[in-house]
């Protein structure tokens, strides 16, 4: 008895390994994309959390009612068709037909109208658009009209935003959660579903094609166009160390890394089987930011003493591993539509420790202690905190550096209390900064209405509301330069450059979109 | 020893001392080889970073993104980091915190425990629960104690002694315990107290003496570990934050870079595992010494 | 047998409380609460505050502590604040790495470690003991990720032999999974070889002095069978109350070495969750740990009646 039980137990087990490795076989046919995203996915929720990681799962489960193309043009994507008033002040828009989420019941327009509510009461646009807003309200099955109250010349703008938090479509019964806590269930209706019995948060992300979804007729064209998933299946696999994934990449184990620290580049160039090129048309700036309600850099002077000791070339080394690297003097994005120049003077171009002292001296700097938020799991500002840390010691700054990691530097900075914090450095894709009213780091409204560090500058705040009134793209220009030229007087924030990342992925993986999020539809993996 | 040997050998000591010393040095160093190695390779580390002002070529933190990533060579003979930083001056001064670390550590453990084993081995009420919260810190695995420490408060040397110091304190205090527990049924200590002499005397004058020898052998073991505990922790990226240089924070910052640069995680690698051999190997032969169980057996 | 054993587990109840009080005051002496990190660059406090709430920590501490701990007791670890999942299915997901890299670090360590030990005790005062005894404290002062990094630069990416990174389950196959747990288990196990090396040649020189060695000798037994038989099963207890002791340090170096090595152990999920103050997690990781600690050294006494017919209970 007890010998026939243990023999059907190791048929049992013979026969449930041979049925795995079957399906592993079988597995194996299906086409799989495997990816090494910059970060972990930490929160799926991306209109409660602005991590780039959040919004880059948006992207891969969810879908938009418009995209920019990639003229920064903006095109439709879940609507089909649109009309706007003579005067502007009022918008209805259809969707396109056959469109389904995830568990297969159809995209109604309440859900678009459930999910933009949600998103209104996080995004800084999305609050200012509801505030011009009158009404918001499905007028049909695939209708919905809104109606302004007052002139907001962005609405379609803020539609097809891509810097986070982008306006993506849920379903009503989960756009009904409560906008200050996370949601549970990921059901969205992009080219992708999250395979939720196999992700395994802090190590492995799994989505498959969802072979549902509807495509424009269009071509792919940055985050517009038929978004069509030519692979079956795409692992994200987080690995915390940049030198393991670029090890991985050399040895064939992973098909993607996101973001290869730019030192280990050269371990990869040798390699025929890798591509190493920038994806991004524009890049990513990085930036030195100030604690502007405790003292020393509550003092203009003291902001520009630290603004006269950053030459970017200094910044950019050890940010692109590269000896001759662009700079980009501009708030907004060189390369983009609103960069200029405006401003800018001399500044950021040599460090000049004679000007800094004093500068330093014309504030009254008398030793008080500088605490310096050190993201030490982020490679770039890393590297540039342990540059900008040598420059404040050169002029005599009395410093102290707090580590911390990427994830936790916002909520440390978010401390207004004396003796948390004065300064750190960050970067920003071109997404967020290239529009004057989407450059969070600018808004100058104080404690109340301010990005951390909290600058408080009423002309800059006059300008920005001129910005979200005006329609006209010269007027625009015009107002985004003189934003700048304040902004420099002020030393608001220090640009340390401006840079393209590299991504470096395996030859067989072809059709990659060019943008700064990683996306994987129109991507395909050659045998 | 030495004291037996003057004693007895008077005309030695007058006629030969500085040969008489030497003798004995040698004699103690082929007798107990690994003290001799420990001695020596501790002894030259320390001297390096207490002289660190004087014979580090360059500033460790001065950084000079022209020279980032340079192999080994005369002007650098450990080479650069990704900041131009001289892995050489960085590994000097780096060894002084982590020897610090290291030492007020082994001083904070031992006598923290030291305290408490004292009070557990003599009252029984306070043993029971002492000994109760002892065995739950030992449960707790000291590394992952020590993360959490560390990560929950804000990185400074005060908070790594700490954290470090909070998972030793159990075992320390289960030797004293033990060691108390065990002399208090010895004969001389009934006999003091027998003779009326006062509690608090009989500890001091009795108890704490003979525990001493094994402590010391267990204070350079926790030394040896807590230096290996500060790199882990900065390594896994909760140690003390960067520009100061540790060992541990130097091979942290260098594996970034490691596939390209492999001198920047060698070379303080190479000094922080000597360090710890030179001490173990020092605790090693101690324990011979001292523990005569042990020794016998040799 | 049955009765100590109750007693023994009776014992650790106080214990894994007290472990418990520890792990939550852990969790409150912070200086980054997980909301304000949730909320993120743009929220206002009054946001932040808001979420706090939603996640339920304005609650009074005692009351948190209180409730999370009725939870535990009815096999409720909690839930990830973060992303939602079930501590429990969290470390199920993660404990297959963890296990088979604690397993075979046990196993290569003792194998190795016990015939160097016996050969080193058997030679005792030769060069051979002097050898052997050099190479444990070299290899006992280490640091583990030196050693993992030196492996990976000579196996992985100049020889090309081994995988740089990560882990492969046992259900795809025994060959990649075994290939994968090659560096990790030899970089962790050296500090074990070492411990264990050490120790058994100190029991094993006691046991070799004791009287009824000298007998088998006498009688003619030859040495292997001498050393099988008779010394190493008597120098067994100490060598298992060794690996017992070294499960703690097992876990420590376990973290370091799936950082690492990228494997996604609960090493990993602890250190993400305390870098992110995911407290949930935390808790529910460092418990499950405290209690497979108590238990692996439980079993461990209760074995030594295995090796030693004496000692009974």
């Amino acid at each position: 008895m007890r010998n026939r039980s243990f023999t059907s137990f190791i048929v049992r087990s013979v026969v449930t390994a041979g049925i795995g490795l079957g399906a592993v076989s079988l597995a194996q046919a299906e086409s799989v994309l495997r990816f090494v995203p910059h970060g972990d996915l930490v929160v799926v929720d991306p209109i409660l959390n602005i991590d780039y990681m959040a919004r880059n799962h948006g992207y891969m489960i969810y879908d938009t009612l418009f995209a920019f193309d990639s003229k920064n043009e903006i095109k439709p994507q879940m609507i089909d068709t649109w009309t706007v008033s003579e005067d502007g002040m009022s918008y209805s828009f259809k969707l396109r037909p056959e469109l389904k989420w995830h568990d297969g019941q159809p995209v109604r327009a309440a859900d678009c109208v459930a999910s933009l509510e949600r998103w209104g009461k996080r995004d800084s646009m999305g609050i200012a658009m509801f505030a011009a807003m009158e009404s918001i309200k499905a007028t049909g099955e695939d209708t919905f009209e809104i109606k302004l109250a007052k002139p907001f010349g962005h609405v379609l703008a803020a539609l097809a935003k891509t810097g986070s938090n982008v306006p993506f479509m849920m379903p009503e019964r989960i756009a009904k959660t409560d906008p200050f806590a996370s949601i549970e269930d990921s059901t969205g209706s992009g080219p992708f579903y999250l395979a939720k019995d196999e992700w395994m948060p802090g190590s492995k992300i799994v989505y498959k094609k969802f072979a549902d979804y509807v495509p424009r007729q269009e071509p792919a064209d940055f985050m517009a166009g038929g978004k069509v998933a030519k692979v079956d299946r795409v692992e994200w696999t987080v690995m915390p160390d940049g030198a393991t994934a670029v090890s991985a990449l050399a040895n064939g184990e992973v098909d993607w890394v996101e973001v290869p620290p730019a030192d280990l580049l050269p371990m990869l160039e040798g390699n025929e089987d890798v591509v190493i090129r920038s994806t991004d048309p524009f890049g990513i700036q990085t930036m030195l930011r100030f604690n502007h309600m405790q003292p020393p850099f509550n003092n203009a002077a003291i902001r520009k003493a630290v603004m006269a000791t950053v030459a970017q070339q200094d910044f950019m080394q050890v940010t692109s591993g590269e000896e001759n690297t662009e700079t980009c003097v501009s708030f907004f994005v060189c390369g983009t539509r609103f960069a200029t120049e405006a401003g800018a003077g001399d500044w950021l171009k040599a460090k000049d420790v004679e000007k800094a002292k004093a500068l330093l001296a014309e504030g009254g700097y008398n030793g008080e202690k500088v605490i310096v938020l050190d993201p030490t799991d982020d490679t770039v500002p890393h590297n540039q905190t342990i540059v900008a840390v040598a420059n404040l010691r050169e002029i005599g700054i009395n410093v102290e550096v707090r580590a911390t990691d990427a994830g936790s530097l916002f909520a440390l900075a978010g401390n207004k209390e004396p003796e948390s914090w004065n300064l750190f450095l960050t970067w920003a894709d071109a997404t967020n900064y290239s529009v004057p009213t989407l450059n969070n780091a600018l808004r100058a409204g104080g404690e109340k209405n301010a990005s951390v560090g909290w600058p408080t500058n009423e002309k800059i705040q006059d300008l920005r509301n001129q910005f979200l009134a005006a329609f006209d793209p010269e007027e625009q220009k015009k107002i985004a330069a003189a934003i700048q030229e304040e902004a420099y007087s002020d030393a608001i924030y220090v640009l340390t450059g401006q840079y393209k990342q590299s991504t470096a992925y395996n030859r067989q993986v072809e059709g990659m979109i060019d943008s700064p999020i990683p996306v994987f539809w129109n991507i395909s993996v050659a045998e | 020893m030495a004291v037996t040997d003057t004693v007895s050998l008077p005309a030695a000591r007058s006629t030969a001392p500085t040969k008489g010393r030497l003798a004995r040095f040698a004699r103690f160093v082929r007798r107990h080889p690994n003290i001799a190695i420990g001695a020596l390779i501790l002894t030259l580390i320390v001297a390096c970073s207490a002289l660190a002002p004087l014979i580090a070529p360059y500033d460790p933190d001065a950084i000079n993104p022209a020279e980032r990533l340079k192999p080994p060579s005369a002007a650098h003979l450990f080479g650069t980091d990704a900041f131009g930083r001289d892995v050489l001056s960085r590994v000097i001064w780096g060894g002084r915190i982590s020897l610090v670390v290291g030492l007020t550590v082994a001083l904070f453990s031992v006598g923290i425990g030291l305290a408490i084993g004292l009070v557990a081995g003599f009252s029984r009420i306070a043993d029971a629960v002492l000994m109760r919260v002892m065995d739950a810190m030992m449960a707790i695995p000291g590394i992952l104690l020590a993360i959490a420490l560390v990560a929950l408060t804000t990185a400074s040397i005060e908070t790594v002694v700490f954290a470090l110091v909070i998972p030793e304190i159990p075992r320390v205090v289960r030797l004293v315990r033990a060691m108390v527990l065990s002399l208090r049924e010895q004969p001389f200590v009934d006999a003091a107290r027998a003779v009326g002499t006062r509690f608090h005397m009989i500890l001091i004058r009795h108890i704490m003496p003979n525990t001493v020898a094994p402590l010391i052998v267990q204070a350079t073991f926790i030394c040896a570990f807590a230096i290996l505990g500060e790199a882990y922790l900065s390594f896994l990226g909760v140690g003390l934050p960067p520009p100061t240089s540790t060992w541990g924070s130097v091979i942290a910052e260098g594996r970034k870079v490691f596939g390209l640069a492999v001198w920047v995680v060698l070379f303080p690698g190479l000094f922080l595992g000597f360090t710890v051999l030179s001490i173990n190997l020092i605790g090693d032969g101690l324990r011979d010494i001292l523990d005569p169980k042990l020794s016998r057996r040799q | 047998m049955l009765a100590y054993t109750l007693k023994r587990l009776a014992a650790a109840v106080p214990v894994m409380l007290i472990v418990a009080i520890i792990t939550f005051m852990l969790m409150h002496i912070g200086s980054v609460d997980p909301a304000s990190r949730i909320a993120g660059e743009l929220a206002t406090p009054e946001e932040v505050e808001k979420i706090r709430i939603a996640m339920g920590l304005d609650r009074p501490l005692l009351h948190q502590f209180v409730s999370w701990f009725g939870q535990v007791l009815s096999g409720d670890f909690g839930t990830s604040i973060l992303n939602r999942m079930p501590v429990l299915d969290l470390v199920g997901q993660r404990i297959e790495p963890t296990l088979s890299i604690a397993l075979f670090t046990i196993v290569f360590a003792v194998a190795l470690a016990v015939p160097m030990g016996v050969l080193a005790a058997w030679n005792a005062g030769t060069w051979v003991d002097h050898l052997i005894m050099a190479l444990a404290v070299i290899a006992f002062s280490m640091p583990v990720f030196l050693v993992g990094y030196l492996l990976i630069y000579q196996f992985s990416i100049e020889l090309r032999l081994l995988p740089v990174q990560g882990y492969k389950p046992l259900a795809g196959g025994v060959g990649p999974y075994l290939r994968h747990l090659v560096l990790p288990v030899v970089s962790l196990g050296l500090v074990f070889l070492a411990l264990i090396a050490r120790m058994t040649r100190a029991t094993m020189l006691e046991v070799l002095n004791q009287d009824y060695i000298r007998t088998a000798r006498a009688k003619g037994l030859g040495n292997t069978r001498i050393l099988v038989l008779h010394a190493l099963k008597n120098a067994a207890n100490p060598i298992v109350t060794t690996i017992g002791f070294g499960i703690a340090a097992l876990i420590g170096g376990v973290v370091v070495t799936e950082t690492v090595f990228a494997i996604p152990g609960i090493g990993r999920l602890t250190i993400d969750a305390v870098i992110r103050r995911d407290f949930p997690v935390i808790q529910g990781v460092i418990l499950l740990f405290s209690a497979a600690y108590v238990l692996i050294n439980l079993a461990i006494d209760l074995s030594y009646a295995l090796f030693d017919p004496r000692i009974r209970y």
